[in-house]
């Protein structure tokens, strides 16, 4: 689809996504080698997790863009309005940029996962890698689903990294309430990480399917919101 | 009473204003016209502290504006957009601004009224259409009934009444004893509006005067304007008062 | 005295901004969420309340050419800037206070306010949102517990911090005070 070429241009031509693709090319790496001395089952795809925080802004980014309100002065001037008079369709310049997000997140992943691993001296199994790089792209889609519910980047920026620190908010709740595993993070988690303390026997697919299952929720109801707004 | 002496503005390797010098004094509307990128924001905004220059002055009433106490109530200006963020109603955003420079509440109201946005006062400003933000701006600029008004191409956005409007208002200002100096590229609407003139070109005043003065030898200010701003004229700089420089075509 | 005004404007400023009443109630009623769950520092979530907080103080100037305006008002920009943070100050010590008494610690209201602070410090220096909030968040929740693991610890307001803050607002002044607005 030459919407999607128009999309992924439009994506990786802006300076922060730039900054966003250094960021996830960079942290999770940097991260492994300091833990190098830390040996666990999940050595590597620990760290690969917290090393979230591009893809997060990856997935604002990708959105926001449209909105950006610091600069423009005016409506006319965002470029909303330009990119809907290329594409009337709202919901096929949204799937579009779903992906061109997702291209680019699967490739940014699969580099970064190739080096944290190394770095870490991990156990590397297709199953466990694939499942790594599922649970980036399907962050990115799910910062990308909050920011246009919510229409600013703020939220999920906040909400999102809040939760890949190294002390993640779903994880301390999951120890009151045992429910909490079944958040996105948390379940998604499931495709790759074999230790941790959550353990509710979500089997990696289920896992993944749970968080598949969050993020085209929100998504769609970003989705929604977007098409039915006023630009 | 607005004096500019001799500004000279850089970035980096670009010359945006030469050596720019003009009055406008009270009473009078100035027109201050020039084609796009010419140096008549740049010129406002060094006027205003916003931005710095390299060399000369700009005094409002004898002062640099950063040395100005209670600035609102000497100078009001209108400048790009609305000048308020968006999530603010209009009522919010003037009430700050009032109390910035220790203004009664009631002027709030009072300033709404005049523009027109009294109905309209507790919406938020997203909401606004490009007149209303426009008439917004004015409206702070009102705020401490200041005798000096400095608008950055006030009526871009307004309608035809709402042109008209913002021209009554203007000359009902000068007439008032305020100095007033626009600037604009809307030739048949300064023409309408102003008593004194500066033109400026690739950041050099090209010509000065009254309105008379530089029409002088064409039909219309639009011809005037054209034919100083002509690419290919070599901008003679400096003009003494009341001269134009002579129009050439190439 | 002028600056008194320029402090009040900054006040009402704060106060009617939307998104920092939300911002607050968020942080609260999450901190008396949070005070159940054993284990959860408190204060080190409420912090990211904080830090949209101060960016918000600052970044807002940025929309609609605010900017303009508050410097035609105040034209002055030490002036401002100094408004502009006593009145961050004076919003986020009440705000900070009932975080505190949640944890029932008193020392938590001058991280949080410094936080606050450093938040605009950055947010005056990069002035946009959400690149303003990457590096805070950053910082204070990937690099900083990562720093504090493989390094000898310290209270929560250490002196890295304070030297920190002091210093990006003292960038954040200089380049105020000398940028074209």
């Amino acid at each position: 689809m030459r919407v999607v070429h128009a999309e992924l241009r439009k994506l990786l031509g802006l300076p922060p996504a730039w900054g966003a693709l250094a960021l996830g090319l960079v942290v999770a790496p940097v991260i492994a080698y300091l833990n190098r001395h830390v040996s666990s089952v999940d050595a590597g795809y620990q760290e690969f997790a917290f090393g979230m925080i591009g893809v997060i802004v990856l997935g604002v980014v990708a959105v926001s863009s449209e909105y950006r309100a610091e600069s423009a002065e005016d409506a006319g001037t965002r470029q909303i309005v330009t990119s809907l008079t290329a594409v009337p369709s709202r919901v096929q310049l949204l799937a579009a940029k779903a992906g061109a997000l997702t291209l680019t997140v699967t490739v940014l992943a699969a580099v970064t996962a190739a080096v944290t691993l190394t770095v870490a001296d991990a156990e590397i199994t297709a199953a466990r890698v694939l499942g790594a790089i599922i649970y980036w792209v399907l962050t990115a889609l799910l910062a990308t689903g909050i920011t246009l519910l919510t229409r600013s980047g703020v939220v999920p920026l906040v909400v999102l990294i809040l939760n890949t620190t190294v002390v993640s908010v779903t994880y301390l709740i999951s120890k009151v309430l045992s429910a909490a595993g079944y958040f996105p993070d948390l379940a998604g988690s499931r495709m790759f990480i074999r230790g941790g303390h959550v353990d509710l026997g979500i089997a990696p697919a289920t896992g993944g399917l749970i968080m598949c299952g969050w993020t085209a929720v929100v998504v769609t109801a970003g989705a929604v919101a977007f098409c039915r707004r006023d630009a | 009473m607005i004096s500019i002496d001799q500004i000279t503005k850089q970035r980096g390797r670009r010359r945006i204003l030469s050596e720019v010098s003009f009055v406008a004094r009270p009473g009078r509307v100035t027109g201050f016209l020039g084609p796009n990128g010419a140096g008549k924001s740049s010129t406002l905004r060094i006027l205003l502290g916003l931005d710095r220059a390299q060399a000369g002055t700009a005094l409002v009433c004898g002062r640099p504006f950063r040395r100005l106490r209670r600035p609102l109530t000497t100078v009001g200006a209108v400048l790009d957009g609305s000048g308020a963020h968006r999530s603010r109603t209009a009522r919010g955003h003037l009430r700050w601004l009032a109390a910035s420079n220790g203004l009664p509440r009631r002027r709030v109201e009072e300033v709404l009224g005049l523009v027109g946005l009294a109905d309209a006062g507790g919406r938020r400003v997203r909401g606004y259409s490009l007149g209303m933000g426009r008439r917004l701006a004015l409206a702070a600029a009102l705020l401490g009934d200041p005798e000096v008004l400095v608008l950055d191409e006030p009526v871009n956005g307004l309608d035809p009444a709402g042109i008209r409007w913002m021209r009554e208002l203007l000359r009902a200002q000068a007439r008032a004893g305020r100095t007033v100096l626009l600037s604009s590229h809307l030739m048949g609407e300064l023409a309408e509006t102003v008593d004194d003139v500066v033109v400026i070109n690739v950041g050099r005043i090209v010509a000065r005067g009254t309105l008379g003065e530089v029409v002088a030898g064409h039909r219309t200010l639009e011809d005037a304007f054209l034919a100083l701003t002509a690419p290919g004229q070599t901008s003679p700089g400096q003009t003494s008062p009341g001269q134009t420089s002579p129009g050439l075509s190439a | 005295m002028t600056i008194v005004a320029a402090f009040r404007a900054e006040v009402i400023k704060l106060c009617t901004l939307p998104a920092v009443p939300g911002t607050l109630l968020t942080v609260w009623v999450a901190s008396l969420g949070l005070s159940a769950v054993p284990a959860a520092d408190v204060v080190e979530y409420a912090q990211a309340g904080f830090v949209v907080l101060g960016v918000l103080a600052v970044t807002s100037e940025y929309s609609g050419g605010q900017v303009r305006t508050s410097l035609v008002g105040v034209p002055r920009r030490i002036e401002l800037l100094t408004a502009k943070a006593l009145a961050l100050t004076a919003t986020s010590v009440p705000a900070a206070g009932v975080v505190a008494a949640v944890v029932r610690s008193v020392p938590a209201i001058w991280y949080l306010t410094l936080v606050a602070l450093l938040a605009a410090g950055v947010a005056a220096l990069v002035r946009r949102t959400l690149p303003a909030l990457t590096v805070l968040l950053g910082c204070l929740f990937i690099a900083v517990p990562l720093i504090r693991d493989h390094a000898p610890p310290t209270g929560r307001i250490s002196a890295p911090l304070l030297a920190g803050t002091l210093g990006v607002l003292a960038a954040a002044v200089i380049s105020f005070h000398r940028r074209d607005a």
